[in-house]
């Protein structure tokens, strides 16, 4: 930053102060005698600036104001590091209240309007802010004294600001995350005792699930074998009942029972035992007996079972043989066998065959009959004729012949021929009838034997079709009677088997009581079972109940223990979350605490490095501001100088050399500062003003010193010194000359009023 | 003779300055760090560079407003 300009109305002893046109590099001396208004320019720059001035404190920044105003004007035309021309125009009011504009000189619009905000501008431009002007560019009119090396300015300009300020924020950080951790921590245990006094364990709800599944089950079982044992205990009942039911036809039956009433008696009192076997038998070890007289009807119904098969046997034996009886009756659909004729159709063959002899025997007796008379007519009149031709009896005879039939008398011979010839004839015929009427005789008997014989079949037959329905004995009888040698032989043995208890009444009364001893104690075990599961439906009812309240229970219990679990899962998500939280707070104040430690070498570094820079800095000026007499510095931390005797071979405190000396070497450390401000943080060149740097300088230093300024920097071009005497042969680009009763000051660059 | 530096980085970055500096030392820093210590842990030691170089950033730009 160069000034090019600076205009102010009514700022301190100035009513008017305008110094245009001013070099941009080399020495600008303002010289004055005291209270001549020399500061008072320094002051109006960095008012200007800043808003603020050194000597006069915030609160009394009014006291800028001249005498007898109300208000001030400030505009200062300065270059930026950017080569732009720029112009800050401030004014103040003896109210305090500040404005202020920033302009560019290729700008129309205003950069910032405001006091702030153009200070704050001015900054940026700048490169460095008030507590760093007035460390470095600007030296104020005060006692010069190695600027402390804690001091905001000095931290600033060694860098070490950003990163304090980061490492008082991160340790800010720490703290706050540490109490943020110690909260967790509580806010942890809190939970964990909240936990604790849950008491939830975790297998607690599944073992409450288990019990549930399992109680329901056993409940479901118990009530399930409950039914089923009520379901078994009326189907005995029933089957007691179907039992004497299905047992009564066959306690009445007697000898008049056919074989199907007895398949069918036998059929169901099996089928009923079975059934009561079947359902009452399945509950466990309390149906054995009930099941042993159950087996014992099942074995009395299978005996006449056994029985009605045989007979059955015996029945389907003489299938074959009815099917011949059938062929011989020619019943419908029965099988002719081949060549064989049936009775019937032999007996109609048979009347045929009468039939036929009788008209033939007819025939035979007519042509018998016309043969006889022919012969006899033939005979006759051949005894007539031939014989007796003469006798009373032949003269008509002989007279009709002799005249119808002329020589009649040769023809005797042929006519006892043909008389003989008729008579065989009649002979013949007659042996025919007779013989046909011994043929039909013969046919009629046998006919009529044939009759018998169908009708014998026919009841055989019968007998055979009804051996179903018939009583048992009476069909029997009839197989044994049957015109089949096996079958009755069959037969006879069935009948005459000992074990064949269905043919005989006493038999079968010993069946029948034997069948009631049974049915009654199956009564009594289907009574005493019916009893056993009674008793185990009451018990099983009475577990079930229990069951269910149990089941009630949990029903209750696992809702408490779900909230439980999910208050529980709540509060370990909290842990989670919280245990998260201080894990990562762990690892954020772990983080900060290296950043920090590694801020602290990284000040610690960056301060050596900012006191090696600014000795090496105040190492080049020195020699040149003390005509090399002192040339080395020692710089601590705080900036705490000593300084190299190249007389004295050692190092000395600053309060053992000569006060002149002293200020010299503050000079040179200030300009040293200055310099490292313009490495660090200016852009282009720099202005600098000394207020009074040269107090206790004799004549030489100061000229040696004013000549050396301008060539100390090539950056810190403009160099402004306020003294009350500049030597006259010093070699200045600017002489600015105040004088006491000089209020209004105007000039430019060549230093003209 | 002058106190000018020639070869000042800073004078093309300055508001930059602390935390390229900060950088350049922490990378050094790292080395010997990583050099001295076998159980290093570089992941953490980077998280931390960057979290004082995104502060140094932050900073800047605050006081550039």
């Amino acid at each position: 930053m160069i000034i090019r300009s600076l205009r102010a109305e009514n700022v301190l002893k100035y009513a008017h102060l305008a110094l245009n046109e001013l070099p941009e590099q080399g020495l600008i001396a303002v010289s004055g005698y005291n209270e001549s208004g020399k500061s008072s320019i320094g002051e109006t720059i960095c008012f200007a600036l800043f808003g603020r001035t050194y000597s006069l404190p915030p609160e009394e920044l009014t006291k800028l104001i001249r005498w007898g105003e109300t208000r001030c004007l400030v505009a200062v035309d300065f270059i930026g590091g950017d080569s732009r021309q720029y112009c800050v125009e401030r004014s103040l009011d003896d109210a305090g209240n500040q404005g202020a504009r920033l302009t560019a000189d290729d700008q129309e619009e205003p950069l910032a309007h405001g006091a702030d905000v153009v200070t704050a501008e001015i900054m940026g431009l700048a490169g460095f802010g008030y507590n760093e002007f007035i460390e470095s560019f600007y030296l104020a009119q005060r006692e010069i004294v190695a600027p402390h090396g804690h001091s905001a300015a000095v931290k600033s300009m060694a860098g070490l600001t950003p990163l304090e300020y980061v490492h008082a924020q991160l340790g800010e950080e720490i703290k706050t995350l540490t109490d943020h951790m110690i909260g967790a921590e509580r806010d942890m245990a809190d939970i964990h005792d909240d936990l604790d006094a849950l008491g939830f364990r975790p297998d607690h709800l599944h073992s409450l699930w288990a019990d549930l599944s399992t109680s329901g089950r056993q409940q479901a079982d118990k009530s399930t074998r409950a039914r089923w044992l009520r379901h078994v205990s009326e189907q005995c009942r029933e089957g007691l009942q179907l039992l004497k039911s299905d047992a009564a036809p066959a306690l009445k039956a007697g000898v008049n029972t056919s074989y199907q009433s007895w398949d069918a008696h036998a059929e169901r009192l099996e089928a009923s035992a079975e059934h009561l076997d079947q359902h009452c038998a399945r509950r466990d070890a309390a149906a054995s007996a009930m099941s042993e007289s159950t087996a014992a009807l099942k074995d009395i119904s299978q005996h006449i079972r056994s029985q009605l098969a045989r007979f059955a046997d015996l029945k389907e034996h003489t299938a074959s043989y009815r099917a011949h009886l059938a062929g011989l009756l020619d019943e419908p659909g029965s099988n002719q066998a081949q060549g064989e004729e049936s009775l019937p159709a032999r007996k109609a063959r048979l009347a045929q065959q009468v039939q036929d002899a009788k008209r033939s025997r007819k025939n035979a007796r007519v042509s018998t009959l016309v043969f006889l008379v022919l012969a006899a007519v033939l005979w006759a009149i051949w005894a007539l004729l031939f014989q007796a031709p003469n006798a009373p009896l032949s003269a008509g005879l002989v007279g009709w012949f002799n005249a119808n039939i002329p020589g009649w008398q040769g023809y005797g011979l042929w006519w006892l021929i043909a008389a003989g010839v008729v008579t065989v004839f009649f002979t013949l015929f007659l042996a025919r009838g007779l013989i046909l009427s011994e043929r039909i005789n013969r046919y009629q008997t046998e006919s009529g034997s044939l009759g018998r014989r169908i009708e014998t079949v026919r009841e055989e037959a019968a007998g055979l079709d009804s051996l179903e329905t018939a009583p048992l004995p009476e069909a029997v009888e009839v197989l044994r009677q049957a015109d089949d040698e096996e079958i009755a032989t069959q037969a006879s043995e069935f009948a005459q088997d000992p074990s064949v208890t269905l043919l005989e009444h006493e038999s079968l009364n010993n069946y029948r009581r034997l069948i009631e001893s049974l049915i009654s104690r199956t009564e009594h075990d289907i009574d005493k079972l019916r009893g056993e599961i009674a008793d185990e439906v009451a018990e099983l009812e009475g577990d079930a109940r229990v069951l269910e309240d149990d089941i009630e229970q949990l029903h209750r219990e696992i809702p408490l223990e779900q909230g439980r679990r999910h208050k529980a899962d709540r509060l370990r998500s909290q842990m989670d979350q919280l245990q998260k939280k201080i894990d990562d707070n762990r690892r954020k104040i772990e983080v900060r605490n290296l950043a920090r430690d590694l801020l602290d070498d990284g000040i610690q570094y960056a301060s050596r490095r900012f006191n090696h820079d600014i000795r090496n800095l105040v190492g080049k000026t020195l020699p040149l501001m003390t005509a090399d007499r002192y040339e080395h510095l020692q710089i601590d931390e705080a900036l705490r100088v000593r300084v190299f005797s190249g007389e004295k071979h050692d190092f000395l405190n600053l309060d053992e050399i000569s006060s002149g000396t002293q200020r010299q070497i503050m000079l040179a450390v200030r300009l040293a500062l200055a310099q490292k401000l313009v490495n660090t943080a200016v852009d282009g060149a720099q202005f600098i003003i000394l207020d009074e740097p040269f107090a206790f300088f004799d004549q030489q230093r100061m000229r040696n010193s004013l000549s050396v300024l301008p060539q100390l920097s090539d950056d810190v071009t403009q160099v402004w010194v306020i003294a009350q005497e500049i030597p006259e042969d010093a070699n200045v680009d600017l002489q600015i000359r105040c004088e006491h009763s000089v209020t209004d000051l105007r000039m430019d660059g060549t230093g003209a009023s | 003779m002058s106190l000018s530096s020639n070869n000042n980085p800073a004078r093309n970055a300055r508001v930059k300055g602390p935390a390229r500096d900060f950088a350049a030392f922490s990378e050094t820093e790292r080395d010997h760090r990583r050099n001295a210590d076998p159980n290093f842990d570089a992941a953490l030691y980077d998280e931390a560079v960057q979290l004082v170089l995104d502060r140094l950033g932050a900073f800047r730009k605050e006081t550039q407003q």
